[in-house]
């Protein structure tokens, strides 16, 4: 399941901006319109997005980073398929864990997912990641299996079906 | 002109009852129908189509009754017929609900899924094999009352056809209800767990109705026994009808009472008070 | 049957109001107050986030709009069909202020209605080195405007003025 490429996008003073993609093969006119796709009107961190852009699709995992001296920051990770044959529900979870994991080690920072995004897409390649932040901190993990939040997912499916 | 004096009294209270839990039964297919025209899902669909499903079932359970009045407690093969329509209807309106089921409550897997529907296809053939069989040849799946006891109380099963009953909702609306009750633990959202926990406790109140329509159609014809039975039916009946037109609909009134109130709602009603 | 239609007329009234204001002066959080009553840490608002106020005979829905200029474009979409303004001013941010100046009265202008009610928030009281409420009428040019408007100082961190200037805003849709 090897992406096309992967983003780390976040708010900036005008607006939604790239911060970094790899490998950067994505035209930059098609990445200005694709930045807004990746993070829906009204999502707030912590929800997922699964979108189509031309003839690319995107999963991506929207969440909160911390800033030096400023109230955090909303970000998101994207991973951009030239195919619709992936499972969306892994990506999320690849890109929970790591988010999770750098902010249990402290080290949630732009700086450190822009330096790890070539890590994770060996990851992604490869089906393993493990990813050295920093000489003493690595983060470590298999492919996760689907169906970890089944409950969740069915009380969301049922609230579309049924209420909202 | 009917001679209603040779009916027994506890008919008409039974039958009563019933035309109430139709009310009911009516109102909520109405406002599910309304609840798919807004949201056009196939979830609401699937409901609805349940739902519609047991109030024809009772329609026919209560034309049956009627009819039977109207002849004087003579049974005809019309009447008859009438009468065994409703497990027919009954076990297509389970199947909607056990597929509604599915979608998002049940957890069953795709191999389940087509095990259940197979059995669930088989049973309705039998069942419709062996009610069409009576129909033709037998008379004898039903209690056919007498003109001396003016017995219309219930459509009186055999235990066949009980027992598939019984079995089939056990199967679906107690396993939906007890799922939704589970989900509703897990849920943080105020409204959903609230929405899950009513869904969960209107589809146990139908089983508890369905238990007593069981019990209505299979004890002996004792006229307070029957009316008592009658009674608890068609409470759990109606309560478990409001239950699950706050769950499956969840009206924006029933919403607004779960939401919790905002600091500046409660200040300013605080303050306007004063 | 003038009577019958009064009892199945809804007595709600029903209002949508807007929260403008440069990105950063605070909108989210004054939303957040207004909902809990304590400050929530925020993120910046992806478009525009939405909470509804159910008050006795009036439903007020808030649109919490994102002030980052890419977002500013489609305020005037939303503005054209509220009833109310809320414009949010970090008044500690004295080197914003010509561009809280210029959005505020590119939001204004745009406005066509007349009955159109305005609340300004000078937010961040409790920071140092706030601007003076006086002196922002006058900047702002507000005694000319032709709409029905007032000025609160808050701060959405202690939660002063917020209920005082909602209340004021409250009371002119009721």
């Amino acid at each position: 399941m090897k992406p096309l490429s992967l983003c780390l996008i976040n708010m900036g003073a005008r607006g939604l901006e790239l911060v970094k993609s790899f490998p950067d093969v994505i035209p930059t006119d098609s990445m200005s319109q694709l930045v807004y796709k990746t993070i829906p009107m009204g999502s707030n961190p912590g929800d997922f997005a699964s979108t189509t852009f031309n003839d690319l699709n995107l999963t991506s995992y929207i969440f909160r980073i911390p800033t030096a001296d400023q109230r955090d920051n909303l970000a998101s990770l994207v991973a951009v398929f030239n195919t619709t044959d992936y499972d969306a529900t892994s990506i999320k979870q690849v890109f929970s864990w790591v988010v999770t994991e750098l902010e249990k080690k402290d080290l949630l920072a732009t700086s450190t997912l822009e330096g790890i995004l070539p890590k994770l897409y060996k990851g992604f390649s490869k089906g393993q990641f493990k990813i050295e932040i920093t000489s003493t901190s690595t983060i470590k993990f298999d492919f996760p299996k689907q169906g970890n939040d089944k409950n969740g997912n069915a009380i969301d499916k049922l609230s579309d079906d049924l209420w909202d | 002109m009917v001679d209603l004096s040779a009916i027994e009294p506890a008919s008409f209270f039974i039958i009563i009852t019933s035309v109430i839990n139709m009310a009911f039964s009516l109102a909520l297919v109405i406002t599910l129908l309304v609840n798919f025209f807004r949201k056009k899902t196939v979830g609401t669909f699937m409901l609805l189509s349940s739902y519609f499903l047991f109030s024809l079932a009772s329609a026919f359970s209560i034309a049956y009754r009627i009819s039977l009045i109207y002849n004087e407690g003579v049974m005809t093969d019309t009447i008859y017929q009438i009468g065994s329509l409703t497990p027919l209807i009954i076990l297509p309106a389970f199947a909607f609900l056990y597929f509604f089921g599915c979608r998002h409550i049940l957890k069953d897997n795709e191999i389940i899924k087509t095990y259940i529907f197979a059995v669930i296809m088989v049973v309705y053939g039998i069942v419709t094999a062996v009610i069409a069989y009576d129909n033709i040849y037998t008379h004898s799946l039903y209690s056919e009352p007498t003109y001396i006891t003016k017995n219309v109380f219930a459509i009186s099963y055999t235990w066949p056809i009980l027992l598939v009953q019984i079995v089939v909702s056990i199967f679906v609306t107690g396993r939906i209800g007890f799922r939704a009750f589970r989900l509703a633990r897990k849920s943080d959202h105020p409204i959903r767990k609230r929405g899950l926990q009513t869904i969960s406790v209107g589809v146990f109140l139908y089983l508890l109705a369905w238990l007593f329509s069981a019990l209505h159609g299979s004890i002996p014809n004792i006229p307070a026994l029957m009316i008592t039975i009658s009674a608890f039916r068609a409470i759990s009946y109606a309560t478990a009808y409001v239950a699950m037109y706050l769950g499956w609909v969840m009206p924006a009134w029933y919403r607004k009472l779960i939401r919790k109130k905002s600091w500046f709602e409660m200040q300013y009603q605080q303050n306007t008070k004063n | 049957m003038s009577f019958l239609l009064n009892l199945f007329r809804s007595r709600t009234k029903h209002a949508d109001i807007t929260i403008c204001g440069l990105d950063d002066a605070g909108k989210t959080t004054i939303l957040k107050f207004l909902e809990t009553g304590e400050f929530v840490e925020t993120t910046p608002t992806m478009g525009v986030n939405r909470e509804t106020l159910h008050l006795p005979n009036l439903q007020i829905n808030v649109f919490d709009l994102a002030g980052q200029e890419d977002f500013r474009n489609m305020w005037h979409n939303i503005n054209e069909k509220s009833d109310g303004i809320v414009f949010v001013i970090d008044r500690s941010n004295i080197m914003r202020f010509d561009e809280a100046k210029d959005v505020f009265e590119q939001t204004i202008h745009a406005q066509l209605d007349q009955d159109l009610i305005i609340l300004i928030l000078l937010n961040k009281s409790d920071e140092s080195d706030v601007i003076e409420k006086s002196l922002f009428i006058e900047e702002f040019k507000l005694l000319d405007l032709p709409f029905k408007w007032a000025v609160f100082e808050t701060s959405a961190k202690t939660g002063e003025g917020i209920f005082n200037a909602f209340k004021w805003f409250v009371d002119e849709f009721v």
